[in-house]
């Protein structure tokens, strides 16, 4: 073998020791957020001051508060589940990413029967937000992120 | 009696001779006659005053027309050179260098840099205008009573919107 098939050799073992980005497992970082939207006070939480600046022209709701938060890093299938307030659970599973856009599974159960469920093409780095849950004199609404980078 | 066409009579008050038109004597002048043409009245001209004389009355008005246009230019293109003079002389006069070539025509120069720069401000403070809704619904399925999917109109934001039963 000649010096120069070598070298040759010795670069291409390199460059397959690097981590390499299609190799990697894709991470479906996946946020959401549940808001108590109620009429009566008009606040708006920090944290929510930019989904409600968007949402609230559609809604009759003047106080939109924060109850939960939660992020999760997903691998392609794997569901995550949230609790949300009257007995009732969130399950997201993304289960494609195509044109820019994740194919999430949406599922909400109450009392641990199904009420509503949906497959959605969501933009990579915007949300979607799904409302409509009664509680407490008001609305849950469900905003869920999702990011892949 | 001659029935050639170009041989006819002329109510010309400087032409006597009745043979040839001032029209056909003109193209004669102008080398615009066909060759047997030229030859007969070129042997024409030998022996009549009057056509000779309207021959080179044409030849003299040809020159000074000729003449005419050629100065005309002539003087175009001076004037077209003193501007051109002018403008370098200007041009010469200007600053040079780095700050010469900044100071020139510096407001419009400013106009355009504020314009770069208010595009790149509303591009980044702003961002691109979205395109097509945030999310688009495949499926659903549910026992709600009622079920709207909505899109906002500035982020074009999907919200799917139940009515528990």
């Amino acid at each position: 073998m000649g010096k120069f098939q070598k070298m040759m050799v010795f670069w291409l073992g390199i460059i397959c020791l690097l981590p390499h980005p299609l190799l990697a497992k894709t991470v479906y970082s996946t946020q959401v957020k549940v808001i108590h939207a109620t009429e009566g006070s008009s606040h708006i939480d920090p944290g929510i001051k930019a989904i409600v600046q968007e949402i609230e022209s559609v809604f009759k709701y003047t106080d939109y508060r924060l109850i939960k938060n939660k992020q999760m890093a997903l691998k392609k299938n794997q569901t995550g589940t949230i609790n949300l307030p009257g007995n009732r659970t969130l399950a997201l599973t993304p289960v494609d990413m195509a044109d820019n856009r994740i194919t999430y599974q949406i599922r909400i159960e109450k009392n641990q029967a199904p009420v509503f469920q949906t497959r959605v093409l969501l933009k990579n780095h915007n949300s979607i937000t799904i409302g409509g849950p009664q509680y407490n004199r008001g609305v849950l609404l469900l905003n869920v992120k999702g990011d892949v980078r | 009696m001659d029935d050639n066409p170009r041989h006819k009579e002329n109510g010309s008050m400087t032409q006597q001779c009745s043979k040839y038109t001032e029209e056909f004597i003109s193209r004669f002048v102008d080398n615009e006659l066909d060759p047997v043409g030229t030859m007969e009245f070129s042997s024409h001209l030998g022996d009549c005053q009057d056509c000779a004389e309207v021959v080179a009355k044409f030849q003299k008005l040809g020159t000074l027309f000729n003449t005419h246009i050629n100065t005309h230019a002539a003087r175009q293109i001076a004037r077209v050179s003193r501007v051109d003079m002018a403008t370098t002389l200007l041009d010469y006069a200007k600053p040079t260098g780095i700050f010469g070539r900044m100071t020139d025509h510096l407001y419009i120069k400013l106009a355009s840099l504020t314009a770069v720069a208010a595009l790149l401000i509303l591009a980044v403070f702003q961002g691109a205008p979205p395109v097509g809704p945030s999310a688009i619904v495949k499926s659903l399925d549910t026992n709600a009573s009622s079920v709207m999917i909505i899109e906002t109109i500035k982020e074009k934001h999907t919200i799917i919107w139940f009515s528990e039963t």
